[in-house]
């Protein structure tokens, strides 16, 4: 763990008794904000209030003209008691204040953080995998062979791990995040260990994928339609978002379901989006990322049965070839683990991103080249309209010219 | 692990592959017009998966199917068997171009999404208004929360009950939270899990007496259950239709009976009518002391504090203790032998 060290603040006390006024007085604000229909008698405001963002607001616009008369006006009388809810939001006001005052600490380790913003593949470094104890493998008794060529060294009667394979595997394996999440593929997380859960949920909801957390159900992948046939599907686009019928569709859907048999076809009620048939068969994901090899070995079992690939977290004590695309760490420091399973999820998350951007360019293309299309059209089909104007008009003319002449020479004739 | 779960896509295993694919590539060339077509990748991987046989075939057909395969293969097989089952069969269904099907919950791989969907949507509250202050357990207002059949007919799927235990004690936690910073999403998900006629519950029956002058009364004790009708009257005391002593032939039971009459002295004044069902007879009688309690309470709820003194207000809770195994008993070793 990285030691916290305490740096004195240099500033004047006199900023620091400013900036805590400061706060107090905008926290005012913020506990008068009330919602529209709520009564005066009890005020309510928001719960969870972004501080710094608040204080941002109020240096850089000192005299904002919603907030700070309403401030004025709703002077506290010393009398008067506070609510629960004014007593916390002082409470924090307060806590945010005098949390600044003193000293700054340096960056450390915040346990939360890894789960809700945790680093991108990017930001891998021999010092964060270090300091998050990747590298500690188990006591060299139980070492798997196969795990040689990954295998720094011993110390204290344990195997470390090479910081720079780790990094190197994880980049690896968080690239195959990366594609089969851009390419719209399933994903599915399963860490089925104590105090994974968070953070497999967490990194499933960044990629759009799915999770495990609980016992691997046998037979999952083998005997999908048993176990998963009756859990809902639907019918997704690149940009994740159902389909839409058009009203064509929709109307040849309904004389479909009309010549099924059902009679009263003024009541058939016909899905806005594609729906899938009953019984469509259950879904088998295309990449696992597994957090605990050793226990779930009838999941990789299945996967390499139907060639899924999978990625596992191999400790020294796993054999590495039960899994696709090994990441040889520590899968037994939650730390460690939720380091890895943060960036798999980003990266995920990224490729996610990636598949937006490109659909959004591929419609963006698509649309240009409907315009030029239309307008290569439409200067053909000027070009063939001004083109038969001008036919018309010499035919006109020469007809005229023809009648002209009969005329003359008609009159020359008499 | 044992060869049966080794990865087909692993290094050594590739190599394997490839080893095995040059050494036999003259065989495999040999019983190529004999087996049905398939993709090379599948042929590879082959000779060392534990995937029967034919379900590796299917899988090859499935990648192959748009290419024209011949008239014995699997795929025409099944569509054989499809064309006879009807014309309906046969229709089958088109995904539009670029689309893909996802299932709708991210707990689809653990076969029970209904029920992760509710306890991971739980969980998230949990963790967002997880630094609420909250107020002490003992000050939290009863609630009841929903059954497990209720909840399981809810979540709509087979729920354990430890889970729900695990479920129940989140809610509890979300409950907590200080009623006056109460978030409304919390509030409206607890008000989803709580039990819907709890109010109803919690209005007790009114004790009455009824038009004949009797107040009822129910009273157990052990396995036995006793009901008694109490009136007033000279001191007449039946149980199932018999005189006192003629059940009772022991002086403590027939005490024990009259004892919440004899404390307060009321012993002539009122008539018993009980009946008492299952257990034995002290089981029995005092069951009926506590119906004849409680039949008083309702005739003269003054006398509350005199019979809690006397000690017959409350139900007594012991039974019998379960059997253990590896014990004669309850708790009765069987005797240690020196050997």
């Amino acid at each position: 763990m990285i030691p916290r060290r305490v740096a004195t603040r240099s500033s004047q006390p006199l900023r620091l008794i400013s900036q805590y006024t400061l706060c107090l007085r905008q926290h005012r604000s913020i506990s008068t904000e009330t919602s529209p229909g709520s009564s005066p008698a009890a005020p309510r405001g928001p719960l969870i209030v972004d501080f710094e963002e608040q204080v941002k607001l109020a240096a850089s616009e000192p005299s904002r003209p919603s907030i700070v008369p309403q401030a004025r006006t709703q002077v506290q009388t010393p009398g008067k008691t506070l609510t629960k809810l004014e007593e916390y939001q002082r409470l924090k006001a307060a806590k945010h204040a005098s949390d600044q005052i003193g000293g700054v600490l340096e960056d450390h380790y915040k346990p939360h953080e890894l789960i809700t913003n945790p680093p991108s593949p990017r930001d891998i470094t021999l010092e964060l995998l270090l300091a998050s104890g990747a590298h500690l493998g188990h006591a060299t008794a139980l070492w798997n062979p196969g795990n040689q060529r990954f295998i720094f060294g011993i110390r204290q009667g344990i195997h470390l791990i090479s910081l720079d394979v780790i990094a190197a595997h994880l980049r690896r394996a968080a690239k195959i995040v990366h594609g089969v999440s851009k390419n719209g593929g399933i994903i599915v997380f399963v860490g089925t260990r104590d105090g994974q859960e968070r953070a497999v949920v967490e990194a499933a909801k960044r990629t759009k994928g799915f999770h495990v957390t609980e016992r691997w159900v046998p037979g999952t992948i083998t005997n999908k339609d048993q176990l998963l046939g009756d859990q809902k599907l639907r019918v997704l686009d690149h940009l994740d978002q159902e389909i839409q019928l058009t009203e064509q569709q929709k109307a040849q859907l309904k004389k479909k379901l009309a010549a099924a048999g059902n009679k009263d076809t003024d009541k058939l009620q016909v899905e806005d989006t594609v729906q899938l048939p009953f019984r469509y068969p259950a879904i088998r994901p295309d990449l696992v990322v597994c957090l605990n090899p050793l226990e779930n070995k009838t999941m990789l079992q299945e996967c390499a049965q139907y060639r899924i690939p999978t990625i596992g977290i191999t400790d020294t004590d796993v054999d590495p070839t039960c899994v696709t695309y090994p990441i040889p760490a520590n899968d037994d420091s939650l730390r460690s683990v939720q380091l890895i399973v943060g960036v798999l999820g980003r990266a995920g998350q990224e490729g996610r991103l990636a598949r937006y951007e490109a659909e959004a360019d591929r419609t963006e293309e698509l649309e240009r080249k409907r315009k030029r299309l239309e307008e290569s059209q439409r200067i053909q089909e000027e070009a063939t309209t001004t083109a038969q104007i001008h036919k018309d008009a010499e035919q006109a003319a020469s007809e005229s010219r023809q009648q002209e002449l009969e005329r003359e020479s008609l009159i020359s004739d008499r | 692990m044992s060869s049966a779960t080794r990865n087909p896509f692993s290094m050594t295993c590739c190599l394997r592959a490839l080893l095995e694919d040059a050494s036999f590539s003259g065989r495999s060339l040999r019983m190529a017009d004999t087996r049905p077509r398939m993709l090379r990748s599948y042929q590879q991987t082959r000779a060392f998966t534990a995937t029967p046989r034919r379900m590796q075939d299917k899988a090859a057909e499935k990648e192959d199917d748009d290419v024209d395969t011949g008239p014995q293969t699997i795929t025409a097989k099944f569509k054989k068997v499809r064309e006879r089952d009807g014309p309906d069969a046969d229709e089958e269904f088109e995904l539009p171009p670029g689309a893909r099907v996802v299932p709708v919950s991210a707990s689809y791989f653990t076969g029970n999404s209904a029920f992760f969907d509710s306890w991971f949507t739980l969980k998230d509250l949990l963790y967002k208004y997880q630094t609420l202050p909250t107020i002490l357990p003992s000050e939290v207002p009863r609630t009841a929360w929903r059954t497990l059949p209720d909840f399981r007919s809810m979540a709509g799927g087979v729920v354990q009950a430890s889970k729900y235990k695990k479920v129940r004690a989140v809610l509890q936690r979300l409950n907590r939270i200080q009623p006056d910073l109460m978030p409304e999403d919390v509030k409206s998900v607890l008000d989803n899990y709580k039990r819907p006629d709890f109010a109803a519950m919690q209005r007790r029956r009114p004790k009455i007496i009824d038009r004949f002058g009797r107040a009822r009364a129910a009273g157990r004790r052990k396995t036995s259950n006793a009901e008694a009708y109490l009136v007033e009257g000279s001191g007449g005391c039946y149980v199932n239709g018999k005189p006192l002593f003629e059940i009772f032939p022991r002086l403590v039971d027939r005490e024990s009976i009259l004892w919440p009459l004899k404390v307060t002295n009321r012993v002539d004044r009122y008539n018993v009518w009980a009946s008492s069902r299952g257990g034995g007879i002290s089981g029995q009688a005092g069951a009926i002391t506590l119906a004849v309690t409680k039949a008083l309470l309702t005739h003269e709820p003054l006398l509350k504090p005199v019979l809690r003194r006397a000690g017959v207000i409350t139900r007594d809770p012991r039974t019998v203790e379960r059997k253990k195994h590896g014990k004669r008993k309850a708790r009765d070793m069987p005797a240690w032998v020196a050997r």
